[in-house]
């Protein structure tokens, strides 16, 4: 679409072409607490309602948000049906798996463990249509992945899709023994830890809307795109899609988000916005609530592309170890103590080693099959 | 002639010598008798009786004999009467000198000034005090027609006359534009228009009629002004640009000129300001006056005084002018080699203009060689121009027309990528003009220009826009002391977005608008207290807002246009501009002013007080061809002041009004091509400024150093502002995301400058606010809880210095440091996590600044020799823009980048640049 998109990249572009440079900016002005409620998820119309409830965070804190435990949290409709969750997890309240009439309108409500009451605005129930069309196309500098899906009804209009990829992977090197401190033994390996499998969550905001056209059909969105080189491509890879219909109003809400998020603060940006979702904390209108409650239904699906897929002469990198050397012998002067302790070598023969970081994937995936893979 | 050397170097010595009492000499009482005596021994009779001195060529008297007799009598009488049968002709003036010359004609009744002080009038010509450089050249020029006297006009021995005439290049036959003709006394002056024209109206009488201005020699004119007249003067042009001859102008100007807020800047001035591409950048060089301010760099849109981009009515020759940017900004639209002279107005914007809040950009071209084919051009690291110049008629019509391109698609091709091989950004721009001047009376001027821009993303989406403007003029001498201007223009803006990504989406995005012009304005000069300016103009608007159509058969886009948009802008003003006494001038101005939105058109009608949504839409209405769909009117005040406190020192003030039919819809704080500009309709009312301004100007060490302390004071309703996240394309109700915003903006800007002198250019201190405040409808519109926030270009301080040191007269340097404080930004100031990222929480509106700016640049102009006759002459500039290398944030973002907020400052010219260019003229 015409969106200022290319518009921003192409004079980027240029900007950069007259000598520009980008320098990181941390002004010292965002020191405020700032926690406020966060609610994110939606109200799941066939299946389990999932409702993670965390506060916000300055921008220069690490650490993980931290969750909103103890809260009742409820769906209600118009008609004061209540449908309760149960907190999981710290901060997480999930409902049965259940089916929504669809003819109501829902709501979520919240009471914190404080006592403060937050309520989303009703919104009518939509049904997703399936995915028609997943795919991987090949192309001269990459694969690209397109979606298409429709809706005969004309009734959804707004989709918005969220994605995990899973590839398979191997370590710079197999270890084929480890040492066992308390023996001091050197032993066959049990645990493969060279042949992993990692899965990344979308973290952008993948949304399309038909509005313009003249059928409710989505044609070829462009979903992720995979460089030639990555590692991605090595033997293996998965992506699951999760398609969600909504309303113009979640829709809306997404555009600012990713508006305010993805690419903000350059002069040909538009302002950005304080955001305001549909969650409202009922004593006082002032106080920001973040987090769009819509209610929908999900739509799966997955696909595989294998190495014989794409052109044999892309050559991957194995990213994480362009660095890992060939093995070596021990070093002389250590203990077996200090090499596999604070040098955190790993056996890879009986007599050769490598840092940890070079033969176990399992830091950069996890070692047990997916339950989907083939 | 040696008593003639005496009599220049006397008069060198003594020009600002004692004021003896020459009325009292003239009337002294003598007695003489002579019969047949040798001038000069009558010459040392009355010497030796009166405190007189003779000063005469002895050749020229050597022949005539003197018969008086007289008892008693005033010196005057006897000098008339022993004179009376003789070739001879004398004149007195206030140091008790008799000069006699023979055979030029001397009319006994003086000036009514004559013998006031301060005055050299002199039969013979005095070098021009102001001339720092003597020289038998200088002065054999000048005097050539400066010491001729001339007559003026029959008639009446008393009352006043109006002179008026033309003054032009000698060389080129061009109108020399905003030079000051005055007498110093009485204290009576003007400025010539844009067309070379001036109107003095003057006592009957002798008169040194002085020329000043920017660009050429000074000179001056005897004039024997006997009743209405015409003088047509002749200017040598000043070959390098003499720094003096800027002062005499600008003096003027600074304290005894009536206009305050208005700069002038001549393009020999400009060409001397650093650039990052080493071409002479017109707006560029506006910003860095006092009150003028930009986003950031890589930008021409200009904020004045407070006032937002969509402001500034530029004019090109009496064109509008919609987008004055070529490449992103990164150069402004226009030729420097056909521009003339650049004026901008801050405040007490004349009646003659209207349409735009803030201020009045107006660029004008030169008319062309008249005499002789010439050319100029050079040769940048970006761009190339050539400009080529001549008669059509010698004398008659002349000539003009320029071209500028780039080549920066070259760089993008060296580029080892193979989608910014398959990029390219492209610009070229042609002006043109040509002047006729069929007689005394009539003249007639065209121009026409044309500017592109191109752009493609790696053969993806390709953008284009340009403007095409044309714009006749005539102009007609009805009377001495009445002419008349029409005008008509039409300007056109156009952008187009074509995207090809994919074939079921592949589209094309228009913009278009037009304007054409008609325009009639008078000027009459009564008498010498009264300039009264008169007129009418008319502009209709042709707005097509955007459609979006689909490109190609397997296109699923569905055609969206959005309907047209017409409007009439018309308006009557009067002004007159009152010298009260020699010390008070007043100018009083009514423009009023009224819009008419016409259909066909579908217009959303919303419930009233309530927030215009989609769901606030109570009907619709429909208006054909024509109709009037809604109307605007209202009056806009002009009034300014100055008094004169002592002969240099003066203040000013000045209170204006304005109101703009046409607003610019953009929700990026800068200029961008994509801008849509859009007109008043029943939903979108006009904006309307107040501004008051007061200042005290004063010059120091004869004028050569000038100092001004303005202060102001505007506000602004109904301009607008978006809602957050406002869509601005292919918005069918674009109301619905407008809020009415209120704006307040004041400052205080100081100048001193000195162009004379080796060492010359200004410093300026800029302290200035601009707030706005959207506080309307419901809470949901209303930005910053309806509070006063600073607007996108509040800049509060601003210092800028320009400076120049002529080494010679080929070489010279010079060096611009500014400084500004960091522009507003609204800064992220909580993170949380929403959708498997980190996103993040927004400050109020404007909330926080970006580091502030500053940055120096040098620059060194290297020039041919300048002999005159030769034939092709050369420059060279080297520059280094951002000297220090300091990174000043172009622009300060935040990304979200695997889960992490991170915040990045992008420089643009974040090191230093050197340039290079090769400017050539022939």
């Amino acid at each position: 679409m015409l969106t200022g998109r290319s518009w921003r990249w192409m004079r980027s572009l240029l900007l950069l072409l007259l000598a520009g440079c980008v320098e990181p900016y941390a002004p010292e002005v965002i020191i405020a607490p700032n926690n406020y409620l966060v609610v994110n998820g939606y109200i799941n119309g066939n299946g389990v309602t999932s409702i993670q409830l965390s506060r916000s965070q300055q921008l220069a804190a690490t650490g993980v948000y931290p969750p909103e435990t103890r809260a009742t949290v409820y769906i209600e409709t118009l008609a004061n049906k209540r449908y309760p969750l149960a907190e999981t997890t710290a901060g997480l309240y999930t409902s049965v798996s259940q089916k929504l009439p669809t003819d109501q309108q829902y709501r979520l409500r919240i009471r914190t463990v404080a006592g403060h009451d937050y309520t989303s605005d009703f919104t009518a129930l939509k049904l997703t249509p399936a995915v028609d069309q997943l795919e991987g196309r090949v192309q001269p500098n990459g694969v690209q992945l397109y979606l298409s899906t429709h809706d005969d009804q004309n009734q959804t209009r707004y989709y918005r899709w969220e994605y995990e990829e899973t590839w398979e992977f191997f370590a710079a090197h197999e270890s084929l023994y480890e040492y066992v401190p308390s023996s001091g033994m050197t032993i066959p390996r049990k645990e493969g830890i060279y042949h992993c499998w990692r899965t990344e969550k979308s973290t952008t905001i993948e949304t399309s809307s038909t509005a313009r056209l003249s059928q409710d059909a989505v044609r070829d969105y462009r979903m992720q795109f995979i460089q030639p080189r990555s590692p991605k491509l090595r033997s293996k890879y998965s992506i699951l899609v999760r398609q969600y219909g909504m309303s113009q109003a979640e829709f809306d809400y997404w555009e600012e988000v990713k508006k305010n998020t993805e690419n903000i603060g350059t002069l040909f940006d538009p302002l950005p916005s304080q955001i305001q979702g549909n969650v409202h904390a009922v004593s006082d209108a002032e106080e920001p609530v973040f987090g769009f409650v819509g209610a929908t239904t999900q739509v799966e699906k997955r696909i595989f592309i294998g190495r014989l897929d794409v052109p044999l002469e892309w050559s991957y990198i194995n990213e994480g170890y362009e660095q890992c050397p060939e093995p070596f012998p021990a070093p002389s002067g250590y203990t077996a103590q200090q090499l596999f302790g604070e040098l955190n070598l790993e056996l890879v023969s009986r007599s050769t080693m490598l840092p940890r970081e070079c033969v176990d994937c399992r830091l950069r995936g996890s070692n047990v099959k997916p339950s989907f893979w083939p | 002639m040696k008593h003639v050397f005496t009599v220049f170097l006397l008069l060198m010595l003594f020009s600002a010598g004692n004021t003896a009492q020459a009325q009292e000499s003239a009337q002294q009482p003598i007695s003489l008798s002579l019969q047949q005596v040798p001038f000069e021994e009558f010459a040392k009779a009355v010497e030796a009786q009166t405190r007189l001195r003779f000063y005469f060529n002895p050749a020229a008297v050597d022949s005539v004999a003197i018969t008086v007799q007289a008892q008693q009598k005033p010196v005057r009488e006897v000098l008339q009467q022993a004179l009376q049968n003789t070739p001879l002709r004398f004149a007195l003036d206030a140091q008790n000198r008799v000069f006699v010359t023979r055979g030029v004609t001397i009319t006994p009744e003086l000036a009514e000034s004559f013998f006031q002080p301060e005055q050299n009038n002199a039969l013979i010509t005095q070098a021009d005090p102001n001339d720092q450089e003597p020289g038998s050249t200088r002065i054999r020029s000048v005097s050539a027609a400066a010491s001729k006297l001339y007559d003026i006009g029959t008639g009446s021995a008393t009352g006043k006359a109006t002179l008026s005439g033309r003054i032009r290049e000698a060389k080129t036959g061009e109108p020399v534009v905003g030079a000051t003709v005055y007498i110093e006394s009485p204290n009576i002056g003007t400025s010539t228009d844009q067309f070379g024209s001036y109107t003095l109206t003057l006592p009957v009488g002798r008169h040194d009629v002085k020329i000043r201005g920017i660009g050429f020699k000074n000179t001056h004119r005897l004039v024997q002004l006997r009743g209405d007249g015409k003088l047509d003067i002749e200017t040598e042009e000043d070959v390098t640009s003499l720094r003096e001859v800027v002062i005499e102008a600008e003096k003027d100007k600074n304290v005894a000129s009536l206009q305050m807020g208005v700069e002038k800047l001549d393009i020999k001035t400009m060409r001397q300001v650093p650039t990052a591409f080493g071409e002479t950048d017109v707006l560029r060089v506006v910003l860095t006056l006092p009150g003028v301010k930009s986003v950031g760099e890589g930008n021409t849109g200009l904020n004045v005084r407070g006032g937002a981009t969509d402001q500034n009515l530029i004019l090109f020759n009496d064109a509008t002018i919609y987008n004055p940017s070529h490449l992103f900004g990164f150069f402004s639209a226009f030729n420097p080699d056909v521009i003339k002279s650049v004026e901008l107005y801050k405040s007490a914007i004349p009646a003659k203009y209207g349409g735009r809040l803030s201020s009045v950009l107006d660029i004008t071209t030169r008319e062309g060689n008249k005499k002789k084919l010439a050319g100029a051009g050079g040769i940048g690291p970006l761009t190339s121009r050539l400009t080529l110049e001549g008669p059509i008629l010698k004398d008659k019509s002349s000539f003009i027309i320029g071209a500028r391109s780039s080549y920066s698609d070259w760089i993008l091709h060296l580029l080892p990528n193979e989608s910014f091989k398959q990029s390219s950004a492209a610009f070229n721009d042609i002006s043109a003009h040509i002047s006729h001047e069929f007689n005394d009376k009539n003249t007639v001027y065209a121009t026409g220009y044309l500017s592109t821009d191109k752009f493609q993303l790696a053969s993806d989406t390709a953008y284009r826009y340009l403007n095409k403007n044309a714009s006749v003029k005539w102009r007609h001498t009805i009377n001495n002391k009445l002419y008349g201007v029409l005008t008509g223009a039409m300007s056109h803006y156009e952008y187009d977005i074509t995207s090809k990504r994919d074939a079921a989406t592949a589209s094309e995005l228009t913009y278009k608008i037009k304007q054409y012009q008609a325009q009639l304005d008078f000027s009459y000069a009564p008498n010498a207290k009264h300039t009264i300016d008169f007129g009418a103009s008319s502009v209709l608007y042709h707005v097509s807002p955007g459609g979006l159509t689909p490109s190609g058969a397997e296109s699923l886009i569905t055609p969206d246009v959005l309907a047209r948009e017409q409007g009439v802008e018309s308006a009557l003003y009067l002004s007159d501009r009152i010298d009260v006494s020699s010390r008070l001038s007043v100018s009083i101005g009514l423009r009023y002013s009224i819009y008419n939105a016409l259909g066909p058109r579908e217009v959303y009608n919303y419930a009233p007080g309530l927030s215009k949504t989609l769901n606030t839409i109570i009907d619709t209405s429909y208006y054909g061809p024509g109709k009037v769909l809604a109307t605007y009117h209202g009056p806009e005040y002009r009034f300014s002041a100055r008094y004169s406190l002592t002969h240099n020192s003066s203040v000013k003030l000045s209170f204006n009004r304005t109101r703009q039919y046409i607003h610019m819809l953009s929700n990026t704080t800068a200029m961008s091509p994509t801008d849509i500009w859009k007109l008043s309709d029943s939903n979108i009312r006009p904006q309307v400024g107040d501004q008051y301004s007061i200042g005290y100007y004063k010059n120091f060490r004869a004028n050569t150093i000038e100092a001004s302390v303005e202060t102001y004071y505007k506000s602004t309703k109904d301009f607008v502002d978006y809602k957050g996240g406002a869509t601005l394309i292919l918005n069918h109700h674009i109301e619905t995301d407008i809020v009415n915003a209120v704006g307040k903006a004041y400052g205080v800007e100081v100048m001193l400058r000195k162009l004379t002198g080796k060492i010359n250019g200004w410093v300026s201190y800029t302290y200035s606010r601009s707030l706005v405040q959207v506080n309307q409808g419901t809470t949901s519109d209303m930005i910053n809880g309806g509070r006063y926030y600073p607007s996108n270009f509040d800049k509060p301080h601003d210092f800028t210095l320009i400076g120049n040191y002529r080494f010679s007269r080929r070489i010279s340097a010079s060096l611009n440091y500014t400084y500004s404080t960091g522009r507003p930004i609204t800064l992220p100031l909580a993170k949380y996590y929403v959708s498997n990222a980190t996103r993040v929480y927004y400050s109020e509106r404007n909330a926080y600044r970006v580091p502030d700016y500053y940055r120096a640049d040098l620059a060194l102009n290297l020039e041919g020799n300048h002999k005159v006759k030769k034939p092709f002459h050369s420059s060279w500039t080297f520059g280094v823009y951002n000297l220090t290398g300091r990174k000043n944030p172009y622009s300060v973002y935040f990304k979200s980048v695997g889960g992490q907020i991170r915040g990045y400052q992008l420089s643009i010219f974040g090191q230093p640049i050197p340039t290079i260019t090769y400017n050539f003229k022939f």
